[in-house]
């Protein structure tokens, strides 16, 4: 086995199982959250010699794999905006899941991408909110805004406490 | 003297990162029950949400991909100009990076324009052997996801994608130039009140005001920008 396919192998085990799910949350769509990674990953390989820090690995991948996104997007002559992609997953229920679970995946699920990216990114990707801004070029303020909001109108959803800090965000 | 730590602070630190307990919020939950119930709360919600977000992944998806990437990428060419050209845009985006480092995003949007430009997942729409897009509709198509719309047709475009940048949709566009590519960023909604030049880390053009948007021509050749800048904001050519 040759190095690059060596080093290629490491990162596609240590990375793509949190691809897949970022992907997921990113389009709730399980056939194309697939498709994202495995592209991902295809562009990964060819580029795979400009990545000098693994360290750099996830950041790069999850960079790549929004710019498929969104070129998936321009693909699709009908599609107009990010929150109007086909949903397969409309109830959320991917795989066999206990009931919580499954309610908490539908509050995520009807969250607005502007709050499911950067909290999916958080949570799966163990991102720091200064990585999360960087990725989505926004301000690290805006960031921790829509966390906190998104975690505000999670907890609505579900009806976990009060709703103290709705108004500070 | 350290920063008093109220209970808004706390609901907004907690609220936005709640695995990251700065240490007054730790001393001011110490002494307030209510905060202290507040972290206990969303402690417990990202531990169901961590738990709900790892959806499963397909049984032998990495497999699969490691089996697709090495029999797509075999046998492998080695090109000398390619590694050439990524080792040298690998520079130039290291060096961006770095020059970033210190001048903080949003303070200068022709740094953001190369940025964008010499990201590394981006260097593929400069390579010098991409064929020409004939197809107008599929650019027409691009543009239209970006919220632009133009006048008449675009020729010589060996790139044409949307693109996040600073969280908005823009156009991407790689033209053949004079003197090798040269990148179009069509910026619908960020306005700049004069033409505002590009030089740096290689490459040079202008930002040009174009509607309620901006027009980036830019490029790390001798091709010349101006007739390009000027052709593309004829009057009716764009709407941004």
């Amino acid at each position: 086995m040759g190095a690059h396919q060596h080093r290629f192998e490491m990162l596609a085990r240590a990375q793509v199982p949190g691809l897949y799910r970022y992907a997921y949350w990113l389009c709730r769509d399980r056939a194309l959250a697939e498709d994202l990674v495995q592209e991902t990953l295809l562009r990964a390989w060819r580029s795979l010699d400009s990545l000098r820090e693994e360290a750099a690995a996830r950041r790069w991948l999850i960079t790549i794999l929004r710019n498929e996104f969104m070129r998936e997007l321009s693909k699709r002559r009908d599609t107009v905006a990010i929150d109007e992609l086909p949903i397969v997953d409309t109830r959320a229920s991917v795989g066999g899941a206990d009931t919580d679970v499954q309610d908490v995946r539908r509050a995520m699920a009807k969250l607005t991408p502007e709050y499911r990216e950067p909290l999916a990114l958080q949570v799966i990707m163990g991102c720091s909110t200064q990585e999360i801004a960087e990725m989505l070029e926004l301000t690290q303020g805006t960031v921790l805004t829509r966390l906190h909001r998104a975690r505000n109108q999670l907890r609505e959803m579900l009806g976990v406490g009060d709703k103290f800090g709705e108004e500070i965000a | 003297m350290s920063k008093v730590v109220t209970c808004l602070d706390v609901r907004r630190q907690v609220g936005a990162e709640p695995r990251r307990l700065e240490p007054g919020v730790v001393e001011h939950c110490n002494s307030c029950a209510s905060c202290a119930a507040f972290v206990r709360e969303l402690a417990a919600l990202d531990a169901r949400l961590e738990q709900a977000l790892a959806v499963p992944v397909p049984e032998g998806l990495e497999a699969r991909i490691v089996l697709d990437a090495t029999l797509k990428n075999r046998p492998r060419v080695w090109r000398p100009w390619l590694a050439a050209a990524a080792s040298a845009l690998m520079v130039v985006g290291l060096a961006t990076t770095a020059w970033r480092h210190q001048h903080p995003v949003g303070e200068d949007l022709a740094s953001a324009v190369v940025g964008h430009i010499t990201n590394p997942e981006e260097a593929d729409a400069l390579a010098p052997d991409r064929a020409l897009i004939h197809d107008a509709s599929y650019i027409e198509q691009v543009m239209g996801h970006a919220g632009v719309h133009m006048q008449g047709a675009m020729e010589d475009v060996t790139y044409a994608h949307v693109c996040l940048f600073r969280g908005q949709r823009v156009v991407h566009l790689v033209v053949h130039g004079d003197h090798g590519p040269v990148t179009i960023l069509l910026l619908p909604h960020i306005h700049v009140g004069q033409d505002t030049p590009v030089d740096e880390a290689g490459f040079h053009g202008v930002i040009v005001p174009e509607g309620q948007g901006s027009i980036a021509i830019v490029t790390n050749n001798a091709t010349p920008v101006e007739p390009m800048a000027e052709e593309l904001t004829a009057p009716g050519r764009f709407t941004l």
